[in-house]
C-alpha cells in the first residue's frame, strides 16, 4: 500500500501573528515494506508531517494519496485511513486510559466496528506481537514500566492491523536497553508481518542501525532522502541544521583524514569494525 | 478550539495602563463594575462607555484582539438577555405564540446586555494589561488584611499563578491526547449527549493522569527550591505605589462623582 | 567538625524502602530502592551516576536534597544531617536539584521571576534577588530571554532556566536527575556544556544522573547502580573498560568505546577504556604503523 505525498504544505496558525510554515512543498513516495527513519530537530516539521499521513492535520495545499486515493477527497473515510495507517504518539500516557491492558488494546479495533470476538482475537494477537503474554492482560497500564507502557501503546495501534506503522520518537526518555528492545521489536514487526515502518527520531545512532532509508527534514523542507550511509556523508550540512552524524561516521572520517584507506560509509559499530579490519589486512 | 479565548491572556505592551500597579487595576475594575450596577441610567452608561473607550485607547490593546476573544462569551450573554426578555412579567408589548415580550423584560434585557458586556470588557482590559503574576501579587498584597481572619491569601494567590502557568501546557496536552485517541479511531463529535460523554473517557483519563503527575513533580520541585509557604518570603518584584497610581485613584473618585451627577441630573428617556 | 577538602556529601549505609499501601492503609508491599549505599563526594567534583530505570538512582538523588530521608544509615550534606529537621532549608539551599521534565519545575510565567523563586523562598532582600537572577541567567546564557514566557522556549533552554533557578540559590552542589532525557541532541549538548562550565568555572559540585553514556566521559568519577546497590565505581575509563559487565547491567557504552573493544576482541593491540574519537584514531594509527614495520 504505497503512500504518495505531492507538494504538501502546511501553514500553522494561518492568518494570525503566529503564522508559520510548518511544511513547505513536501513530495515523497513511501513504498510497501520500507523501514524509514524520519529525522529532524525539534520544530523541523516531522511530527506535523506524520499527523498528515493519518488525517489528523489538514494540508494547506498539496495532497496525499494512499493506495492511489486522495485522503482528503470527498467521501474518503478517515476510519478507513486510520485502519491503514497507524500512528503511535510519543508518550504512551497520551493514549492509555482503560483499567486493564487487554481492554485498552481493544479500544482501536472496537472503534473500527468489528464484532466482539474479532476485537479480542486481534487485541491478543497484538499483545503477543509486542511480547506481552497473558499475565499482562488484567494488569493496569498505569502500573507498568515505561517500556511496557510503550509496548501496550504500540499493541493498541497494531490491533487495528495497519499496513503502515508510524511512530513518533518511540524511544524518548528510555534507558539504553529499553531503547534497543523497542527498536528490535519494530524490526521484528517489520520483518515478520511485512509492515511498512516509519520511525520518527532525533537520534542518528538509533536510526542508523535499523532503517534502509532516511528522510531528513529541516524547516519544513526535505533536506535529504537517501540510504543511511548516503545521508551521513553530509556531516557538515547535518551539523549546520542542528543534527549530527552517528559517531561511527566521525570515526571513519577521522581515519580517512589520517591517511587510512577506508570507505566512510560505515554507520554502525559492526560496519566500522569490519571496514577497519579490512583496511588493515589490505595495508 | 481553546486558542481563541483571550480572557485571562496577557497582551504585552508598555502603555501606562500596563505599568500601573496591579492593585490599582484591580480596584479600578471593581469600581467600574460596581458603578455599572449602582447607576442604571442611560446617562450613566454613556459615561461608562466614554471611560471604557478612553481606557482602551490608552492601553494600546487593539480592540479587534479584545473583541475576538470575547466572541464565545457574548453568546452566553445573548442567552441571558433572551431569558430576561421573555421571562420578566409586566406590560405586554408583543406576543409570539406562548412567549410574551414585556416592556420591563425588554428594559431588563438591555440593562443586562450592557452591564455584562461592559463587565467583561472591563475585566479583560485588566487581564490583557497585567501579567498573571502581577495580578496574583496584586491580589495577595491587596488582600493581606484578610490574613488576620485566617484566610490563606498567599496560598490562594500561589495556586492562581500556578494555574495560569499550566493552563496553556494542559491545553496543548489535551490537543495531543485528542489526536492520539483519534488515531485509534475515537470519535468525539458524533452521537447524542450520552454517547458524547462516554467518548470523553479516553480523553479525560490520560488528561487527569498527566495533570496529577505534573502536580506531583511540581510540588517536589517547589520543595527542592526551598518553598515552605508565604512565611519569611521576600519578593523579587514588590509592589510599590508610584505617583501615577495615586493619580489613578483620584481619577476613580472623579469617575464615581461624574457617574453620580450624570445619572442624577441628566435624564435621558429609554427608547421604547 | 570535618576538615577542609572534606566530602560535601557523606552517605553511609543508605537504605530506603518504597511502601505500597492497600485500601485499608496497611502496608501490602514494599520495594527496596536503596540497599546500604555509601556515597562520598568531594567538594568540586563532577560525579555521574548511571543505572537503568528503577535501579534506585533517582531515589538516591532525592536523598541528597532531603526530599526523601534515609530509612537506615546516615547522610550528611555539607556537614548537616539530612534527618535534622532544623537544617532542612539549609540543606536544600546547599544542594540544588534539577529534574527531568523542564515543564514541571518552572513555576513562574516569566523566566526572570522563576529564577527569583528560590531566593524569594530563602528570604533574600529584593535588590540581591535581582543581582542573583542576573548572574544566574548570564551563567547559563539565558539573560536575553529574561522577559520571555517559559512556554516559548525550547527544551534545552527551559532546562537552562531551571538550572539558573538553582544557581540563584548559591548552592555548593547541584544534583541533576536525568536532565536531558526529554531533550533533542542539540538541547542535550547545551545542558551538558552548561553544567560542565558551572563545575569548572564556579567550582560547583555536580552530581549528574543520566542514561547517555556520552555525557559521563568527562566526569571525575562514575557510579553505576543496579537493583538498589552501587555495583561499580571508578573513573570513566575504568568503568568503560568493562564493556561486558555494563551490558549485563542493561547499560551500553559510548559507541567509540564499543568499537575499540570490538577491535581489541578481533586481536588488535588497543588499550582498554577508549573514550573519544581522538584516542581511538591515535591508537589505530599506532597499530597501523606497527603492521607496516
Amino acid at each position: 500500500m504505497p503512500i504518495r505525498i505531492e507538494h504538501l504544505s502546511y501553514i500553522y496558525g494561518e492568518g494570525t501573528s503566529f503564522e508559520k510554515k510548518a511544511l513547505d512543498d513536501i513530495s515523497l513516495e513511501i513504498r510497501d515494506g520500507e523501514f524509514i527513519g524520519l529525522i529532524g530537530h525539534t520544530g523541523s516539521g516531522k511530527s506535523t508531517l506524520i499527523q498528515h499521513l493519518n488525517g489528523l492535520n489538514k494540508a494547506s495545499s498539496g495532497r496525499i494519496l494512499v493506495d492511489g486515493e486522495d485522503i482528503r477527497a470527498e467521501g474518503y473515510s478517515l476510519k478507513k485511513l486510520r485502519s491503514k495507517v497507524g500512528l503511535v504518539f510519543q508518550y504512551p500516557e497520551y493514549q492509555l486510559f482503560e483499567a486493564e491492558v487487554l481492554t485498552d488494546v481493544c479500544f482501536g479495533p472496537r472503534n473500527q466496528g468489528l464484532p466482539n470476538e474479532e476485537v479480542l482475537v486481534r487485541a491478543k494477537e497484538a499483545l503477543a506481537a509486542v511480547g506481552l503474554d497473558e499475565s499482562y492482560y488484567e494488569k493496569s497500564p498505569f502500573e507498568l514500566s515505561g517500556g511496557q507502557k510503550r509496548r501496550v501503546a504500540i499493541a493498541g495501534i497494531l490491533a487495528m492491523k495497519p499496513k503502515v506503522l508510524v511512530l513518533d520518537e518511540p524511544t524518548a526518555g528510555m534507558d539504553p536497553k529499553g531503547r534497543d528492545e523497542i527498536l528490535d521489536l519494530l524490526k521484528e514487526l517489520h520483518d515478520s508481518q511485512n509492515i511498512t515502518v516509519i520511525l520518527v527520531s532525533h537520534s542518528m545512532e538509533d536510526v542508523a542501525g535499523y532503517v534502509s532509508r532516511i528522510i531528513v527534514l529541516d524547516e519544513g523542507k526535505i533536506l535529504y532522502d537517501d540510504t543511511p550511509s548516503g545521508v551521513f556523508q553530509h556531516v557538515r550540512e547535518l551539523e549546520q541544521v542542528g543534527l549530527a552524524a552517528p559517531q561511527m561516521t566521525y570515526v571513519m572520517h577521522a581515519l580517512l583524514k589520517d591517511g587510512w584507506d577506508v570507505k566512510t560509509e560505515a554507520t554502525t559499530v559492526q560496519q566500522a569494525r569490519d571496514e577497519i579490519l579490512r583496511s588493515l589486512k589490505k595495508g | 478550539m481553546f486558542k481563541d479565548i483571550t480572557l485571562g491572556q496577557y497582551y504585552p505592551g508598555t502603555s501606562i495602563i500596563h505599568r500601573l500597579d496591579p492593585r490599582v487595576k484591580l480596584v479600578g475594575t471593581l469600581v467600574f463594575i460596581i458603578s455599572l450596577f449602582a447607576f442604571g441610567s442611560i446617562s450613566a452608561y454613556i459615561v461608562a462607555t466614554i471611560a471604557l473607550v478612553i481606557v482602551i485607547r490608552i492601553s494600546e490593546v487593539p480592540p479587534k484582539f479584545m473583541l475576538k476573544g470575547l466572541r464565545a462569551i457574548f453568546i452566553l450573554m445573548l442567552i441571558t438577555a433572551l431569558f430576561n426578555l421573555f421571562l420578566t412579567p409586566g406590560t405586554e408589548l408583543v406576543r409570539i405564540w406562548k412567549l410574551k415580550i414585556t416592556q420591563e423584560g425588554l428594559r431588563m434585557a438591555m440593562h443586562m446586555a450592557v452591564r455584562l458586556s461592559y463587565l467583561i470588557i472591563g475585566s479583560s482590559i485588566m487581564t490583557l494589561t497585567t501579567t498573571p503574576n502581577q495580578l496574583t501579587d496584586g491580589l495577595e498584597t491587596g488582600l493581606r488584611g484578610l490574613k488576620k481572619l485566617h484566610f490563606p491569601v498567599h496560598e490562594v494567590a500561589m495556586m492562581m499563578s500556578i494555574a495560569l502557568r499550566f493552563i496553556p501546557i494542559l491545553m496543548d496536552e489535551t490537543d495531543k491526547i485528542i489526536r492520539a485517541q483519534e488515531a485509534r479511531g475515537a470519535d468525539f463529535d458524533s452521537g447524542g449527549i450520552i454517547k458524547k460523554a462516554k467518548a470523553l473517557v479516553p480523553l479525560l483519563v490520560p488528561l487527569f493522569v498527566a495533570a496529577f503527575r505534573r502536580a506531583n513533580d511540581l510540588a517536589m520541585a517547589m520543595e527542592a527550591r526551598g518553598y515552605h509557604g508565604g512565611e519569611g518570603r521576600t519578593k523579587m518584584k514588590p509592589l510599590i505605589y508610584k505617583t501615577r497610581d495615586y493619580v489613578s485613584y483620584l481619577i476613580f473618585l472623579l469617575y464615581i462623582a461624574v457617574m453620580f451627577l450624570a445619572s442624577r441630573y441628566i435624564k435621558i428617556a429609554w427608547p421604547l | 567538625m570535618r576538615e577542609k577538602n572534606r566530602n560535601i556529601i557523606e552517605g553511609q549505609g543508605l537504605t530506603y524502602n518504597y511502601l505500597h499501601y492497600d485500601e485499608e492503609g496497611k502496608v501490602d508491599a514494599s520495594q527496596l530502592a536503596l540497599d546500604h549505599v555509601d556515597l562520598n563526594v568531594e567538594a568540586g567534583q563532577f560525579i555521574a551516576i548511571l543505572g537503568h530505570n528503577g535501579s534506585g538512582k533517582s531515589t538516591l538523588a532525592k536523598q541528597i536534597n532531603a526530599l526523601l530521608l534515609p530509612g537506615e544509615g546516615t547522610l550528611y550534606v555539607d556537614g548537616n544531617d539530612t534527618r535534622d529537621e532544623s537544617k532542612l532549608w539549609e540543606i536544600r539551599q546547599c544542594a540544588g536539584m534539577v529534574f527531568q521534565n523542564p515543564d514541571n519545575q518552572i513555576i513562574a510565567s516569566v523566566v526572570e521571576e522563576d529564577v527569583g523563586f528560590g531566593p524569594e523562598n530563602m528570604g533574600v532582600p529584593t535588590k540581591e534577588i535581582w543581582e542573583r537572577a542576573e548572574k544566574a541567567l548570564r551563567a547559563v546564557d539565558m539573560w536575553k530571554y529574561r522577559g520571555s514566557s517559559p512556554n516559548r522556549l525550547s527544551g534545552g533552554q527551559k532546562q537552562r532556566v531551571a538550572i539558573a533557578g538553582v544557581i540563584a540559590m548559591k548552592p555548593k552542589c547541584i544534583v541533576l536527575d536525568e536532565p536531558t532525557a526529554m531533550l533533542d541532541p542539540g538541547g542535550r549538548k547545551e545542558v551538558i556544556e552548561t553544567v560542565r562550565e558551572l563545575n569548572r568555572q564556579e567550582g560547583i559540585t555536580v552530581i549528574l544522573i543520566t542514561h547517555y553514556m556520552e555525557e559521563v566521559i568527562h566526569a571525575d568519577r562514575v557510579i553505576v547502580m543496579d537493583s538498589a546497590k552501587v555495583v561499580m565505581t571508578g573513573t570513566p575509563r575504568e568503568i568503560f573498560s568493562q564493556v561486558e559487565k555494563l551490558r549485563d547491567l542493561r547499560l551500553g557504552v559510548p559507541q567509540v568505546t564499543e568499537l575499540a573493544w570490538e577491535l581489541k576482541k578481533a586481536g588488535l593491540p588497543i588499550p582498554e577504556g577508549i573514550l573519544t574519537i581522538e584516542e581511538l584514531t591515535q591508537a589505530l594509527d599506532r597499530v597501523r604503523a606497527g603492521c607496516r614495520e
